[in-house]
């Protein structure tokens, strides 16, 4: 008995004309976090111009995260954007979003390297914080937030303002 | 209209009920104007306000409701099976009032009307109004009778307005659906409680139904979504040549609450009750001489409650758990029987991913049905009451070979049923998406039909009739203990293209291949003490069958405004008694057209104002004598106000009436007629 909750949801057969504003909201999440974050300066020297938001693997963004790009400085650095195929090609980012079409060894292996570049690692992935990432981007009752592990950017030399904690669905701490 | 009283008077006291419990809870509050500001620049497609954007607070971003259809969107091209959805507004353009009449618009899907209440429905072949090879279920529950192993039509009060999507899959769907699922499943799945907030009210009226609905949702919290609803209708039976009558009529009661209990738990749970009467008339053998046989006035009476519960909890994206709980109590009552029965059924699904590549769903499942069975002298079970129970396994592994190109589905269900023992069900499946247009698949699959209670413990005496040469006989269906159950091997090749981004193609091609086919052979003809003679027709499985053909169905979209759907079904019946059979399984050979068509126009002029044409054409059912038919129906909805919809359509218009089936119970069937009809839908 496949349970009805669980039958396959195969939605309809052709697009709906409901806009999708998922992707357009979890972009501007990234945009908005760098306001609140604090890089090592051996990622982002005082001379640096750039945050660099990075996308690796599947991306599931499309145009939404070109958006970003048009929007104004944050703390007086542009916010620009760069799509990374593989896990091993990732470098000089500041945030890097694994999309869901990275497996559980390159999964490690980036937020393993991301630790010792000082990169803030965000994915979709509920169990991803518990796995020692950064930031977790969940849709609770069809709104976004976000569970986050403090102590994985502080390894990284990452300071996360309390700003942006205090509006976490939940703080995980790493091992938990 | 006899003795209807019941349906009849509770019917319009559940508007009170519902109308008196609407004060409870209250409806969520209507969004104020900087979120709705808010949201308009989220929602544009290329926001100019890139200074809203960038000075956007984080909290406001979190509160945002966002929408997300694209994951999902994806799934319908992406499994490996022959699968149609019907939606909501599928239904309701095509003004379909009952489950089997919405299912007319499916490929692949016979239905064909025999009067105002009862239907043949099935999928591929094999149809009749004992049709027995589909898993019916309505939010998980399976609808179908043990009794016959087919699915009491008449008394599936589902109101329409309540359902989402009716999902149907062509073909066994035996691994992961279990018992029944040989030709076909029907999944009809209703709207949430949150999906469902506020109220509604539609009443419809035509030259041949009256009918109303009316919900109301609200919420308890923010977490917490309740829904009452309840349905009433009384629908005219077509008129027929012997002025039989087929008066319907029903009403029923629901509630539904869904609970977000936290980030991971859902909670639903779910009761509905339905009561209603439906008139039929039929021949009835009785020990009374000279004539025996005797012309039966009756009026069926159904009823029924369930309440269901499931709880899903989510571990991760990767891994959840499903425990679902439902007791179903069902009452049936005709001159020649009354049927009470009582299902409790368990079932566990857990679904985790071991590696990347793989997906493992398993489950268990445990039924148990105890039926309570007073026949007559023409009809009886033996043993009158039984209990039994179906014990189920299943596990499917989704194996992704090549990432967003190939993947690999298989599994098994094993089962295990008091009639026939233990049942292995398998299959194996492929699917490979060759580009961004185009998708193939491909199944090999085998399933089982589990003997019904009437293939195993039935006796049913026909009336007297002349067998031939002034011989007058009746004859005396038997069911038989040593019945097995109908094995089917299926083979099916799929292959769905959006060679632009308007059209969309789906082929399905199916050959499957039966064994142990129901079938009868004569027994030694004996003398009832009433005294007239009675050749016994005892049920066993020598038949074998194949099945073949194909559905194409296109979806085109040349105008933002304009619809056009298309869809052809081919089927070939080929059954071979084996031994000295009589010829009751090649029947099948005739009762299904061997061409349907169903063409859709959807035109959407203005947002107020829409219309809909739906032609149907089916072959001609040669064995039954029936003729092909032309079928158009046409609608129009107008939306006046935001809450207020109103709409008239006309079924059937360029036919005053037309067969669509054989015989019933020794009675000729009525005919199908022209009806017109209009509604009003009210938002509150």
């Amino acid at each position: 008995m496949c349970l009805a909750g669980a039958a396959p949801d195969y939605g309809r057969t052709l697009p709906s004309s409901t806009s999708d504003s998922e992707y357009r909201v979890k972009a501007l999440f990234l945009y908005k976090m760098a306001h609140w974050i604090e890089w090592p300066k051996s990622n982002l020297p005082e001379s640096a111009k750039e945050i660099v938001i990075g996308v690796v693997g599947k991306d599931p963004f499309g145009k939404e995260l070109d958006l970003i790009e048009k929007l104004k400085p944050i703390k007086k650095r542009k916010v620009t954007t760069r799509r990374f195929e593989s896990v091993g090609q990732v470098k000089d980012c500041q945030i890097i979003f694994l999309s869901d079409s990275i497996g559980e060894a390159d999964r490690t292996t980036l937020i393993e390297s991301a630790r010792k570049k000082g990169i803030v690692t965000v994915s979709e992935r509920k169990g991803f914080c518990a796995q020692g990432g950064m930031f977790s981007l969940i849709i609770v009752k069809n709104k976004l937030t976000f569970t986050a592990n403090p102590s994985a950017a502080k390894k990284a030399d990452i300071k996360v303002s309390s700003q942006l904690l205090k509006l976490a669905h939940r703080i995980v701490k790493e091992g938990e | 209209m006899r003795n209807k009283t019941r349906a009849a008077l509770i019917g319009p006291l559940w508007v009170l009920v519902l109308l008196l419990g609407s004060g409870f809870g209250t409806p969520l509050p209507a969004q104020n104007g900087p979120e709705e500001e808010i949201d308009e620049i989220i929602r544009s497609d290329d926001p100019e306000d890139l200074e809203s954007l960038s000075d956007l607070s984080l909290e406001d971003l979190l509160n945002i409701e966002v929408t997300s259809v694209s994951r999902k969107r994806q799934k319908a091209s992406q499994a490996a099976a022959a699968i149609h959805v019907l939606t909501q507004e599928d239904i309701q353009r095509a003004g379909a009032r009952s489950l089997p009449e919405a299912l007319r618009l499916v490929p692949g899907v016979e239905v064909a009307q025999i009067n105002r209440h009862r239907w043949a429905v099935s999928i591929r072949g094999f149809n009749d109004f004992y049709a027995s090879k589909l898993l019916v279920l309505i939010d998980g529950r399976s609808v179908y009778t043990p009794l016959f192993s087919g699915v009491f039509w008449n008394q599936q009060i589902v109101p329409v307005e309540s359902i989402e999507r009716i999902e149907v899959i062509r073909g066994p769907g035996g691994t992961l659906w279990g018992a029944n699922a040989v030709n076909g499943v029907i999944n009809v799945i209703t709207k949430s409680a949150k999906e469902s907030q506020g109220g509604q009210f539609r009443a419809v009226a035509g030259d041949s139904e009256l009918e109303s609905y009316l919900r109301y949702g609200f919420a308890l919290g923010e977490d917490m979504h309740v829904k009452l609803h309840g349905s009433w209708f009384d629908r005219h039976g077509f008129e027929t040549a012997a002025d039989d009558e087929h008066d319907w009529t029903s009403f029923q009661g629901g509630a539904r609450l869904d609970w977000a209990i936290d980030v991971d738990d859902e909670l639903t749970l779910q009761v509905d009750a339905f009561d209603g009467e439906a008139e039929q008339e039929f021949s009835l053998i009785a020990p009374t001489p000279p004539t025996f046989n005797r012309l039966i006035d009756d009026v069926i009476n159904f009823s029924g409650v369930n309440a269901m519960a499931r709880w899903r909890h989510e571990f991760d994206e990767d891994q959840d758990i499903i425990l679902q709980v439902y007791f179903d109590h069902t009452r049936r009552n005709e001159e020649a029987f009354e049927d009470r029965r009582d299902t409790w059924d368990l079932d566990f699904q857990h679904r985790f991913k071991p590696a990347d590549s793989h997906e493992i769903v398993w489950g268990v499942g445990y039924r148990f049905i105890s039926d309570d069975f007073r026949g007559s002298y023409a009809l009886g079970f033996d043993p009158d009451d039984r209990n039994y129970q179906i014990f189920s396994f299943f596990v499917q592994d989704e194996w992704t070979l090549i990432e967003d190109e190939l993947r690999l589905i298989f599994g098994t269900k094993i089962e295990h049923n008091d009639f026939s023992g233990f049942e292995f069900q398998p299959n194996i499946r492929l699917l490979w998406n060759i580009d961004e247009q185009n998708t193939i698949w491909a199944a090999a699959s085998r399933a089982v039909e589990t003997p019904s209670r009437a293939s195993h413990d039935l006796r049913l005496r026909l009336p007297l009739r002349d067998l031939g040469g002034g011989f007058i006989a009746s004859g005396e269906v038997q069911g038989d203990p040593d019945v097995v159950a109908t094995g089917m091997l299926a083979f099916e090749l799929g292959w769905r293209s959006q060679p632009f981004a308007n059209l969309s193609l789906d082929l399905a091609l199916f050959y499957n291949d039966y064994e142990h086919v129901l079938n009868r052979h004569n027994g030694v003809p004996f003398f009832d003490p009433a005294g007239y003679p009675v050749v016994p027709l005892i049920n066993d499985n020598g038949a074998k069958a194949e099945t073949y053909g194909l559905e194409l169905t296109t979806d085109w979209r040349p105008l933002d405004e304009l619809r056009l759907t298309a869809s052809w079904s081919l089927l070939q019946v080929q059954v071979h008694p084996v031994g000295i059979g009589s010829n009751v399984s090649e029947g099948a050979e005739s009762v299904s057209p061997h061409h349907r068509l169903v063409v859709r126009a959807l035109w959407n002029p203005r947002d107020d104002l829409d219309f809909s044409g739906t032609i149907y054409w089916t072959d001609n059912l040669q064995g039954a004598g029936i003729p092909s038919y032309f079928r158009l129906d046409l609608q129009v909805r107008w939306r006046p106000l935001d809450e207020l919809e109103v709409g008239a359509g006309v079924r059937n218009l360029l036919d005053d009436r037309h067969p669509e089936f054989g015989d019933l119970l020794n009675r000729t069937p009525a005919e199908v007629q022209r009806t017109i009809y209009f509604w009003l839908d009210y938002r509150f």
